[in-house]
């Protein structure tokens, strides 16, 4: 069952790669370029790392090790990209903790004239992994306090993404290390 | 005509002939460019919002990209024409996205001997995985290991016959033989062309290393479901390397980088495609300067002895921008009085004295003292005398101390900060401007000296020991055992354990040789400071240099910290630790760390520190960006707006080398470490000559061959303008 799993992957990882374009921008942790160059750990995000397993592409991924406090209640990872037009955005988050373990995922990407391009936020699955691609078309549109039509917006130059994991007042270990596990990230 | 302006009119034609710089801006039709000389092509600019990087066709068959910046700036791509002929220059440009903008080309007619020397190649073993993968975001590379530690000027990449080339690349190097690797900044790409048959150059601008590869993050499809890293015949050339002495390889390797990081800056990203600011993330890297006058010393220090006349170009044009007001107070920028709108600072006049007096005296212009400020008609050495009058009369400076009586900058819980630390009140009697006050004065004297002034030479030298015996009685705190900040217009002493204060105060001589002790035992932690935040061990926390301040800003509120940027305290983005000027550093203090213990505790000492800054850059190559709680990368001030941690590198020249320009050359005082040989310096600009020196132990009287200058590595000798060298201790 594995292994035709991993074959069903392999053909539609080909079939994928035939009909997209190539990535405007990719990361999946290889190269030795220090993370704090491009990213950045605030609020309940205390650190992060590279990790071999668990990942889906690349043979790395990214470690997150949160300590949600009642007071902020999140954690942003700011990922800062040299300006580049951004069509589509795709990347993957294993969640390993239980499903009483709720954690929402915001997507902001900051463009160069200063607009926000938001897409619907994502409950990540729980003990697995969560896909996760939107075009930029599809997204909440601001400047400032102003929404705007994103049918006007135009394709933005993306220079930032923020990602911003989120837990409820419910959330039961405030205090308490969580992991997420960042499989990379491909600007299209 | 005068001697000065006969003398002048020789050096500018001898610049051009020696450079022969030939600046192509796309748009006329031909141009003719001789074989031999250097040559630069600057392509149009592409324009638009998103980034690109350029890559020149060069119609021989060879092609140069660029690393990315900004489409509104175009780069500049030397080269040296060999044989003559007819090409056609094509350029383009690359978005980060992967759009081509192709861009008007030239014709060049390059005429001329042709020349058949070849470059030196270096010779390599390379390796490379031999499996294909079947995920293209598996790293790959192609390794070449050297036989020894080398300069590589350039790598030249052919396409494989079979494989793809790989659109997605970049160039790593090693120090130690592969077991660290670390990037080079400027050469990394995305969406490369496929270049056929033509060969890819890549500059590399004497990068020093043992081993390099070319690494691809997502390699080129060789079938429908693998993915493999091939190339074709590649070719490294041989550099010189600058800084040579006979010590451990890997530190040779580490120190060179570390100077073309953070002087020149030739392997960074640079936004605008040249040395100078702004530049930002994630692109932040080292840089060659930055043209405000709070920079203007550190910038002549820098860019002086380096042979690049663009930059030389720009540095001039900009100082002559620099505003003063009716007093002599200088601005901070040539575009603004005040810094960032908030403060004036009054550092700014010793500050562009020693700057200009560094540049002049290295450089031997002296007709460039007449040019005249864009603005105000004032020529520049008047600008220069102003200055100074304005700190001896209205600062007040003739009485041994500098007193700012601006109620504005007044030291106390309501006052400006007014220097480069901006978030620091230093103000009324500040120690930082004291110091630079006291450096100042033996600028100027050098210059009038070399102007033939002696009287007012003399007058700022012995003013220069009031000054001294000034600073240590005021300024020393004698419950800490180190100098304060500042004393307030009421009173106070503000000592928050500013090492930077401390250091450059050592380093600059006005401190006693026994406070100067005192300093360096409260910074190695052997002495306690009692109610310090950091102690010990945790002073140099960094690694590379000591925490900016050794008392939490907190402690006292804000007295002495003016949080017109942040606040500080627990919880704040200006929190102990977490910014470079409370708690965090700044790497450029470091420069003046050796300077201090080379002048303390002898070459022993500085060298044990500069040994860990070597290893800490060996891990990373110091381009490290730490943010803070907040998401603010103001914590190690190494990158970006920091060109002045190029000084660190430079130790090698000033402390080392013990070089620095004086009214009748250039000084050389020798201080090599007990187990090296010789310290030699492949190119050094002075008096507008390129010299190769080299210091050199066993050697008792100097040995000049032409532009090849041999020193003893005892004593003091004077390198002449006219290239003689005479003992000058």
């Amino acid at each position: 069952m594995l292994i035709k799993r991993k074959e069903m992957l392999a053909v539609l990882c080909c079939v994928a790669g035939c009909t997209l374009a190539e990535p405007a921008y990719f990361n999946f942790f290889g190269s030795p370029v220090r993370m704090d160059r491009y990213l950045r750990n605030t609020r309940d995000l205390v650190s992060s790392q590279v990790v071999r397993k668990p990942s889906l592409r690349g043979g790395q991924s990214l470690e997150l090790t949160f300590l949600f406090s009642e007071k902020e209640r999140h954690g942003n990872l700011v990922w800062d990209v040299a300006p580049r037009l951004v069509k589509r955005v795709r990347f993957s988050v294993f969640n390993p903790n239980d499903s009483d373990l709720a954690i929402k995922l915001q997507v902001i990407l900051s463009d160069t004239q200063g607009r926000s391009w938001q897409p619907e936020p994502v409950i990540l699955k729980a003990d697995d992994w969560t896909e996760i691609e939107f075009n930029l078309a599809g997204c909440r549109v601001a400047k400032g306090k102003e929404v705007l039509d994103a049918s006007d917006a135009g394709e933005p130059v993306v220079s930032r993404l923020t990602f911003k994991f989120e837990v409820d007042r419910y959330f039961s270990e405030f205090g308490e290390p969580v992991s997420l596990v960042f499989d990379g990230l491909e600007l299209f | 005509m005068s001697l000065n302006s006969s003398v002048r009119l020789m050096q500018n034609i001898n610049k051009l002939l020696r450079h022969a710089v030939f600046l192509l801006i796309a748009g006329c039709a031909h141009a003719s460019v001789p074989t031999g000389e250097p040559f630069e092509y600057k392509p149009p600019v592409a324009g638009g919002e998103e980034m690109v990087w350029y890559l020149t066709d060069w119609g021989d068959g060879t092609w140069t990209p660029s690393s990315h910046g900004l489409a509104q700036f175009s780069p500049r791509f030397p080269r040296v024409w060999k044989t003559p002929g007819r090409v056609r220059v094509q350029p383009r440009a690359i978005t980060l996205s992967g759009r081509e903008i192709p861009l008007k080309g030239q014709t060049l007619q390059i005429s001329g001997p042709a020349s058949f020397e070849e470059e030196a190649l270096i010779e390599f073993q390379r390796s490379t995985d031999s499996f294909p993968k079947r995920d293209g975001y598996i790293p790959q590379d192609v390794t070449l290991k050297f036989a020894q530690m080398e300069a590589v000027d350039a790598l030249i990449l052919k396409k494989d016959s079979e494989t793809p080339f790989p659109a997605s690349f970049c160039v790593e190097i090693s120090t130690d033989g592969g077991r660290v690797w670390n990037d080079i900044p400027a050469a990394s790409w995305n969406h490369f062309p496929d270049p056929g048959e033509n060969s890819v150059r890549i500059p590399l601008h004497g990068v020093m290393c043992d081993a390099l590869r070319i690494v691809s993050y997502n390699t080129p499809p060789v079938d429908h479901r693998r993915f493999s890293l091939r190339l074709g015949d590649i070719r490294v050339v041989r550099g010189e390397r600058l800084f040579d002495f006979d010590d451990d390889p890997e530190m040779a390797a580490d120190w060179n980088n570390m100077w073309l990081s953070f002087g020149p800056a030739e392997n960074e990203v640079l936004h605008h495609f040249d040395g100078w600011w702004p530049n930002d993330r994630p692109d932040e890297g080292g840089l060659l300067g930055i043209g405000s006058t709070i920079w203007a010393h550190w910038n002549a220090m820098k860019l002086s002895w380096l042979d690049d006349p663009y930059s030389d170009d720009y540095f001039e044009k900009t100082v002559n921008k620099y505003p003063q007001d009716e007093e002599g107070l200088m601005g901070v920028a040539p575009d603004g009085f005040l810094h960032l709108g908030h403060s004036k600072h009054y550092v700014t006049p010793a500050i562009f004295i020693s700057g200009m007096s560094y540049w002049v005296l290295m450089h031997r212009n002296f007709e460039f003292l007449n040019t005249r400020d864009e603005e105000s008609g004032v020529a520049l050495i008047e600008k220069l005398r102003k200055a100074m009058r304005y700190q001896l009369e209205i600062l007040d400076g003739k009485s041994g101390v500098l007193t700012i009586q601006d109620p504005a900058h007044d030291g106390t819980a309501a006052g400006l900060g007014g220097n480069y630390w901006d978030t620091w009140r230093f103000g009324y009697q500040s120690a930082y401007a004291n110091l630079l006050f006291f450096q100042s004065l033996e600028w100027m004297a050098r210059l009038e000296e070399a102007l033939g002034h002696a009287e007012p030479a003399a007058e700022y030298r012995a003013l220069r020991q009031l000054v001294k015996t000034r600073y240590n009685e005021l300024f020393w705190n004698e419950e800490t055992g180190r100098f304060a900040g500042w004393i307030s217009k009421d009173g106070a002493m503000a000592d928050s354990g500013f090492t930077f204060v401390n250091l450059e105060a050592v380093a600059a001589g006005v401190a006693s040789e026994d406070h100067a002790e005192q300093v360096l035992a409260w910074l190695d932690g052997s002495r306690t400071v009692h109610g310090d935040t950091s102690t010990g061990r945790d002073i140099y926390y960094w690694k590379i240099a000591p925490r900016a301040n050794t008392l939490d800003a907190a402690a006292n509120g804000y007295d002495l910290w003016d949080s017109w940027t942040m606040k500080n305290g627990p919880g704040t983005i200006g929190a102990y630790g977490g910014q470079i000027q409370n708690g965090g550093h700044i790497f450029y203090v470091s420069h003046y760390d050796l300077m201090s213990r080379l002048r303390t505790r002898g070459i022993g000492d500085a060298m044990q520190r500069m040994e860990v800054i070597l290893d800490e850059f060996h891990i990373d190559q110091l381009h490290r960006k730490p943010c803070n709680w907040h998401g603010s990368t103001h914590v190690e001030g190494i990158l970006r707006e920091f060109p002045e941690s190029g000084l660190v590198p430079l130790f090698y020249l000033t402390g080392i080398l013990g070089m620095e320009p004086a009214a009748g050359g250039l000084i050389l005082a020798p201080n090599l470490p007990p187990q090296w040989d010789f310290a030699a310096v492949s190119k050094y600009r002075f008096a507008g000559k390129t010299f190769r020196i080299r210091v050199q132990r066993g050697l008792d009287e100097p040995n000049i061959e032409g532009l090849n200058i041999f020193i003893p590595a005892s004593g003091t000798w004077l390198l002449t303008p006219q290239g003689e060298v005479t003992r000058a201790d």
